[in-house]
């Protein structure tokens, strides 16, 4: 007799060597999203971090000795950049920004539009003539 | 007698079960590590409003946060003081309240 004979035993092992391959290819996926989780995590952790410090502490106003959590001080705002650029560095990016305020934006290393994984914190903030809507401080870390 | 490697079918079922509960533990494992930094960043966002609101009380909320009942059926809720009958003056060099005080719990949520 011509041709090929399947056998129960070939068929068990190629459904056995297909599911091995299709693992492993899960496997591959999972860890490669794995990765980009972790590092997503990572850029917010930053971007969360460095939108607390500025809101409390780095662009916050001061008035004898105290300091005003969350009103911040359009004056203070190149201490904000150059803490950024310290903070983080190629092949990193960031930026940032107030609403209603466009004298207010940092863009570091190209920014952060058309980057693949963007980490986003927004703040609530508060300074001398706002009027409408709540400012909102932006930190957009990313890579 | 065969040569080569034989398959029995009690074999490929047991191979094909420990790679099923190998797959079940993992997408425990991940779901279990999958955590999220929404609430913590909700929990800011609710305290900032808590803040502005001492300098300011008549800025309205931007559209991506809502408070009180605009949050009844979300699942993720944060709680910010919301300070009442309070006069408050601000200026550069003090502030004083007025009249009597009352605190009350909003939640925030996202919008």
């Amino acid at each position: 007799m011509k041709g090929q004979l399947f056998t129960m035993d070939v068929l068990a092992s190629v459904l056995i060597v297909t599911i091995i391959v299709a693992f492993t290819t899960w496997e591959f996926e999972q860890v490669y999203s794995r990765a980009s989780d972790t590092q997503y995590e990572k850029l917010n952790s930053l971007a969360s971090d460095i939108a607390q410090m500025a809101v409390k502490n780095i662009l916050a106003n001061r008035s004898r000795g105290t300091i005003r959590a969350n009103w911040i001080e359009p004056g203070r705002w190149d201490l904000l950049k150059g803490n950024m650029s310290e903070m983080i560095s190629p092949p990193y990016s960031y930026y940032a920004m107030v609403s209603s305020r466009s004298d207010l934006t940092i863009t570091g290393y190209g920014g952060c539009d058309a980057k693949a994984n963007v980490a986003v914190a927004r703040r609530l903030v508060y300074f001398r003539g706002a009027s409408g809507e709540i400012p909102v401080l932006t930190v957009k870390v990313c890579v | 007698m065969k040569k080569g490697v034989v398959f029995t079918m009690d074999a490929a079922f047991a191979l094909y079960i420990s790679l099923l509960v190998m797959g079940t533990m993992m997408v425990l494992l991940e779901a279990d590590t999958n955590y999220s930094d929404d609430p913590l960043a909700l929990s800011r966002l609710a305290k900032d409003l808590y803040e502005v609101r001492k300098y300011d009380l008549t800025l309205n909320l931007p559209s991506f946060i809502k408070k009180g009942s605009a949050c009844d059926g979300k699942t993720l809720i944060a709680a910010v003081q919301n300070v009442t009958y309070r006069d408050i003056q601000y200026d550069d060099y003090s502030w004083t309240t007025k009249s009597s005080v009352s605190i009350t719990t909003d939640k925030v949520c996202y919008g």
